[in-house]
């Protein structure tokens, strides 16, 4: 399989076995990379309490500085993925400088404005730095196809892929539970005024979150412009939004329920693919909708008197 | 002596709303000073003040012959003032044991850290067993033996405490003022604020009474009880 990008829809849809592995592998991308999108909104919202819409900008300005790399350079892919998240990582960390530091005091809605003047603001540079245009990721990778019994195929993109998200996902676990750093991330989640009494830089500790949702949302665009095969400047939009709506699903603020909310998410919209593609898009917006109305505080979150 | 802690005029609050207005006062070291009075009159902006949690408008504060007015709450405490605030706050959703390290967060000192760790235990056994457990299923006693602990692994010149009795049964007030008697063997500066005039009387030095945001009394213990004006006014004794 020379493209790499030949994912979800572009597959005829085969009968029985083979359609249902393949379809629990492409929710379980799908879902994974909406689980990385959801995970920079959770942990900002968990210690600012504010929703970055600058991040789905982010994915995208990952995908994009992914794609210029592998365009420009000799790097290998490994290369390009590190610098280009690398890069989105140092976006995230001057946004938050220059768009909210200065609003810290201000009110929620000045501050959910600058957020959105930021998207708004990336989205129309990059449409004239890179043009309108859809464009094609051509990774440098070989992507090898395994054809297992029972006619099912699998790729090493694949493989990759769903590596990749399952060491980021434990590597967060352990950073937030076990370090010091993360330590001071929970600590400030909980009560900011108390982690600054205990000597814990809070700026510093912003930033960080910044830095670190950043670079795995940088992840996701990564993930999808290649596996897709595809890039363009207003990418960001969809899976930023849903990525939110995979947080608000799993409980605004809970890392856990980030990663549950972005599967839960994934799965359901590969199903919806089958049963009713023109509708896909609309799912994360039915279960937006149901949550508020059902539970508010998300899966995992924690009911809104509690979070005091 | 040079006082440990030196309040020269200050005046501080919350925007428009001055709390505290021209407020001067001393801690000598080894010292355990009370401040007294009623609901609002600016006891608790005072300890904030000094931590930096608020920023005062005019004044100066003087901490081991550093002028700290105006540092960021996370610098005060790395020079040495802890707070135990009020409603003893402890980081609901980690562990005995994460909170207690997070109260030496500033600290570098691995072994002494874990030592400390133990005098901790030694000092409160009960948080010894409940080390695993999440702070915010503690009993409020409970929590507020963390939050002193909490405080104190920082290894603080100079511990505030912020109405540590309140909301809290009196076998559990008297076990608290025990703890903070043997603080004070320690060694340990105290500034101590209550509402419960005869509680803080009985376990400091000295005083300071506070009514909307003005110090309008100083003096020993005693001298403080005697006065009858006073105590009916603003510490509701009859
Ligand atoms: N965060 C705040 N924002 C605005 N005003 C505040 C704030 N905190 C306290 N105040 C006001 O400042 C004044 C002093 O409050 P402070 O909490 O220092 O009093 P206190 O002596 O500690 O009272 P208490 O015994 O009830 O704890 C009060 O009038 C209070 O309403
Ligand atoms: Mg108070």
């Amino acid at each position: 399989m020379g493209n790499p990008g030949a994912g979800l829809c572009a597959r005829p849809p085969e009968r029985g076995f083979p359609m249902v592995f393949e379809q629990i592998i492409n929710g379980l991308i799908l879902g994974s990379t909406y689980s990385l999108i959801a995970l920079g909104y959770t942990m900002v919202y968990g210690i600012l309490e504010m929703i970055n819409f600058a991040h789905g900008e982010i994915y995208m300005f990952g995908a994009f500085t992914g794609l210029w790399l592998t365009l420009t350079t000799n790097l290998p892919f490994v290369a390009t993925f590190l610098l280009a998240s690398l890069a989105a990582a140092a976006l995230g960390f001057v946004i938050e400088r220059v768009a909210y530091r200065p609003l810290r005091r201000s009110s929620r809605i000045t501050v959910l404005i600058s957020a959105i003047g930021v998207s708004i603001f990336l989205q129309n540079l990059m449409l004239i730095v890179a043009g309108p245009q859809t464009r094609d990721f051509p990774a440098k990778l070989s992507i090898v196809t395994w054809h297992l019994p029972g006619g099912v195929a699998f790729t090493s993109l694949q493989a990759y892929i769903l590596l990749l998200v399952v060491v980021l996902m434990a590597g967060l676990q352990l950073l937030v539970q076990r370090t010091k750093i993360g330590q001071a991330m929970r600590a400030v989640a909980q009560d900011r005024e108390v982690a600054r009494l205990m000597g814990i830089p809070i700026d510093k500790v912003i930033s960080f979150t910044f830095v670190l949702g950043s670079g795995l949302g940088a992840v996701a665009g990564i993930i999808i412009g290649v596996y897709f095969n595809s890039v363009d400047p207003l990418m960001g939009m969809l899976p930023g939004l849903k990525g939110f709506v995979a947080a608000v699903l799993g409980g605004i603020g809970s890392i856990p329920g980030a990663m549950l909310g972005g599967l839960i998410l994934g799965f359901a919209e590969v199903a919806g693919t089958i049963y009713m593609s023109s509708y896909k898009d609309a799912i994360a917006f039915c279960f937006l909708v149901l949550i508020l109305l059902i539970k508010p505080s998300g899966i995992l979150g924690r009911s809104l008197q509690e979070k005091v | 002596m040079t006082p440990l802690l030196e309040l020269k005029n200050v005046v501080s609050g919350y925007g428009s709303i001055r709390a505290l207005k021209d407020v001067s006062a001393t801690v000598d070291p080894g010292e355990a000073v009370a401040i007294i009075g009623s609901n609002g009159a600016g006891k608790s902006t005072m300890l904030k003040t000094v931590c930096g949690l608020v920023r005062p408008f005019q004044g100066q504060i003087v901490f081991n012959g550093k002028d700290i007015t105006g540092w960021e709450a996370e610098r005060v405490a790395a020079a040495g003032i802890a707070l135990v605030p009020e409603g003893r706050r402890v980081f609901p959703r980690m562990t005995v044991l994460e909170n207690l390290l997070l109260g030496a967060y500033t600290r570098t000192d691995r072994a002494a850290i874990s030592e400390d760790l133990d005098k901790m235990y030694d000092l409160f056994p009960k948080l010894y067993e409940l080390k695993a457990r999440m702070a915010g299923s503690l009993s409020g006693g409970e929590q507020q033996m963390l939050a002193f602990a909490r405080a104190l692994m920082s290894k603080p010149r100079l511990l505030l405490l912020d109405e540590p009795s309140m909301g809290l049964a009196p076998i559990i007030v008297s076990q608290i003022y025990n703890t903070i008697a043997t603080i004070r063997k320690a060694g340990v500066t105290i500034v101590l604020v209550e509402q419960n005039a005869k509680l803080a009387l009985s376990a400091v030095d000295r005083a300071y009474v506070m009514e909307t945001g003005r110090i309008v009394l100083e003096g020993r213990p005693e001298e403080i009880l005697q006065d009858q004006k006073v105590m009916r006014a603003y510490l509701g004794v009859s």
